[in-house]
């Protein structure tokens, strides 16, 4: 039996009223009109003589009905054995999955063990996170909200810079912590070395000017390394299926592409570039070419019009991140956005992330605990036994309304046959 | 044909019926009738004749003149009646219900209804004989009368009367009881029909100047069950229904001290009565009218019937 709101067993002071009223108390009077009271002595009320079986019955009838209505507010409930599983057994388990570079040959595999963790708990979510010492907070919020065990699991390769013992310390005591190391592996699939040359789209007039432009993007950032799982094509503004392409870009949507254009957009040499763009007077094509609705702007030129727009489309059946380029293939921009580009292809991942050593066995045991089996102090179901202690009260709230208007029994006088002989 | 009890009596509206019911139970019953004892007066002679019963010979005459003459009784005319209802508060107890239930499952009546069908059922006796029979009753000082007449009119005047009144206030006994003989042109009956709870030493000298006066007078004391036997026993608030006054009691305990009071008191009234030459009955309300009415006229019947000692 355990009780969910103990607070409310203050309510059994109330059983003091009844008795009070039970000792202070005397039934109040009925009125009877009476033809005369000459005969009726005239002394004192005498000291409270009552029926005191009947009273003590209906005491015992109210007290108890108050002792039940306060033991109903304490929100019983009665632990059966399947009720105790439900109720010790909850356990919430949040599962931080290590989402860094370092993890990507596991990353599969890892996230089906917090999916398998995480079902397994009462409450169970799957949290990803490139550093999952910066997680912790926001899944111990999440914990503070359920109710039960609680425990963390930490899926990782625990290199040196994933988690800190520092990160465990804001743990609550009760919270169990759960590290799980996965090996580091080889990502499956793509082979790093394997590069995808940079697809430049040029008009026939425009050839030799983009050429100059990958030379000088060249000397300033180096070979072109992009991931061949990174495709991207640049747009020049004569290409010849430009409006083809146009017509066709979709709306980028893949996580790489986002991240290439932000890495794109955030460069310091485009940008430059971008506030030194003139759109020249010369230029064979003085119109704007014209650009996909779906696009991004990933850079603007100085007079506010867009410079570079990304979008997505399709190269010789490849989806390709296409930049569409509003500058001439000979400008400044030109040779800025190749080096971007290049930069945001090769998609370098920091240096932490190469460290080798991870975390020992015994340091990450160390660090570990079990949840506490404190038992909750409400269902976490939300059951209630109360509810037949509210029967029991309103049983005995009519019983003893039955007890107090039941009426008194007077004693019916027989009729007299001797008045007979009185009248005679 | 069964005894109607006191309730089925007052549960019936129509007084004159109730009334003529109670009568046709009397004349009914298997006891000698009582007429002869009420108002028969010994009017004269006449010749024996064979088959008479011999019980009205005048032997006294016999034994001087040597002839045969049986009395002869006569109910006169000229004997008058003159009820004395009392509709003061107190008669009105029981209320409806409060007196408990009645034997038969209907309400026990209240004294004033009982004492409606007393004088409703001797009016309708008196004036069906071909007496004459008349009302008072007396409300604060107010004081209504019906003159004493015979006839079925008449007693449709005075039971409509009695219908009217209803009980509340008080009255003073003396001046009803001085008046209604003041109102009887003849030697006559005053039958007073009352709980007799204002009776006070006055009252009785009052019934004693109208013996004098030589009028018959009768003393018939209504009361209730309940007030005899006070089954009460809780804390009860009574209330006075005459004076208004209220008082708390633990009916429990004085309960034995009331009784006792209560005999007392019926017991000085039947002893002032017989002291004065009254006639006296207790009419408890749960005893059926006939039996009581019966039971009275009987004894009234053979005092009559019995040689008056002379004042």
């Amino acid at each position: 039996m355990m009780f969910q709101n103990p607070i409310a067993w203050l309510g059994l002071a109330a059983i003091a009223v009844p008795i009070l009223v039970h000792l202070l108390g005397r039934r109040p009077a009925r009125r009877l009109a009476f033809p005369t009271l000459r005969f009726v002595p005239a002394s004192p009320l005498p000291p409270v003589r009552r029926d005191r079986l009947t009273d003590v019955t209906l005491l015992v009838v109210r007290a108890t009905a108050i002792a039940a209505a306060a033991v109903a507010l304490t929100q019983p409930l009665w632990l059966t054995a399947s009720r105790t599983r439900d109720v010790e057994g909850v356990l919430s388990r949040a599962v931080i999955v290590d989402t860094s570079a370092s993890m990507a040959g596991t990353i599969e595999r890892a996230r089906r063990q917090a999916q398998t963790l995480a079902s397994e708990a009462t409450a169970g979510r799957v949290i990803d996170a490139a550093t999952p010492g910066a997680a912790i907070a926001g899944a111990l919020a999440w914990l503070q909200s359920q109710s039960g065990r609680t425990e963390m699991v930490i899926v990782s390769d625990f290199q040196p810079a994933a988690i800190e013992r520092a990160d465990l310390a804001g743990v609550p005591a009760e919270t169990g912590i759960r590290l799980i190391a996965v090996p580091i592996a080889a990502p499956a699939g793509t082979a790093p070395n394997a590069t995808t040359p940079l697809r430049v789209l040029a008009g026939p007039d425009e050839q030799r000017r983009a050429e100059a432009a990958v030379t000088a993007a060249q000397q300033m950032a180096g070979e072109w390394q992009g991931r061949s799982d990174r495709p991207i094509a640049i747009v020049y503004p004569e290409a010849p299926d430009r409006a083809a392409l146009v017509a066709a870009a979709q709306a980028i949507d893949r996580p790489w592409m986002f991240e290439a254009i932000a890495t794109i957009g955030r460069d310091e040499t485009l940008a430059d570039a971008a506030a030194l763009h003139e759109p020249r007077a010369s230029s064979p094509e003085p119109q704007t070419p014209a650009v996909p609705d779906a696009a991004t702007v990933v850079t603007r030129a100085a007079d506010g019009k867009p410079l570079v727009v990304a979008s997505r489309g399709s190269i010789d059946g490849t989806d390709r991140l296409l930049l569409f380029l509003q500058a001439d293939a000979a400008s400044v921009a030109s040779a800025a956005l190749i080096a971007a580009a290049t930069g945001a292809a090769a998609a370098r991942p920091p240096a932490s992330e190469l460290d080798p050593e991870i975390r020992s066995e015994a340091e990450l045991k160390s660090w570990e605990r079990p949840p506490t089996t404190a038992r909750p102090a409400t269902d976490p179901a939300g059951r209630s036994d109360g509810r037949w202690l509210w029967l029991a009260v309103l049983a005995l709230l009519g019983l003893e309304t039955l007890m107090r208007r039941a009426p008194r029994a007077v004693a019916v006088p027989a009729p007299v046959r001797e008045e007979h002989e009185r009248v005679a | 044909m069964t005894v109607l009890s006191a309730s089925t009596v007052a549960a019936i509206d129509d007084l004159e019926l109730a009334a003529r019911l109670v009568v046709e139970g009397l004349r009914s019953g298997p006891h000698r009738s009582p007429f002869h004892g009420f108002t028969a007066e010994f009017s004269q002679h006449r010749p024996y004749r064979p088959g008479d019963d011999l019980k009205y010979l005048d032997w006294k005459i016999l034994a001087r003149t040597d002839r045969l003459y049986s009395r002869q009784f006569r109910e006169s005319t000229s004997m008058s009646v003159m009820f004395v209802l009392d509709t003061s508060a107190s008669m009105n107890f029981p209320a409806t219900g409060a007196g408990g239930p009645a034997p038969n499952g209907v309400e026990a009546p209240s004294k004033f209804e009982y004492a409606s069908i007393v004088a409703a059922s001797l009016a309708y006796l008196v004036i069906t004989q071909g007496d004459a029979a008349g009302l008072m009753t007396m409300t604060g000082d107010r004081l209504q009368y019906v003159p004493a007449r015979g006839g079925r009119p008449h007693l449709r005047t005075l039971l409509a009367h009695v219908e009217r009144a209803r009980p509340a206030g008080t009255w003073v006994l003396d001046r009803a009881i001085g008046r209604a003989a003041d109102l009887l042109k003849r030697r006559g009956v005053i039958v007073v029909i009352s709980d007799f709870y204002e009776a006070g030493d006055e009252t009785f000298r009052a019934l004693r100047q109208v013996a004098r006066r030589g009028h018959d007078v009768a003393m018939l004391q209504v009361i209730s069950r309940p007030e005899i036997t006070f089954p009460y026993d809780a804390d009860v608030e009574l209330e006075d229904l005459e004076s208004g006054g209220r008082r708390t009691v633990d009916t429990g305990a004085v309960g034995r001290s009331y009784r006792g009071a209560v005999a007392d008191f019926l017991a000085r009234c039947r002893a002032s009565a017989h002291r004065d030459g009254a006639d006296y009955a207790l009419l408890p309300t749960d005893v059926a009218p006939e039996h009581a009415l019966r039971t009275y006229l009987l004894k009234r019947g053979a005092a009559a019937a019995a040689p008056r000692v002379p004042r």
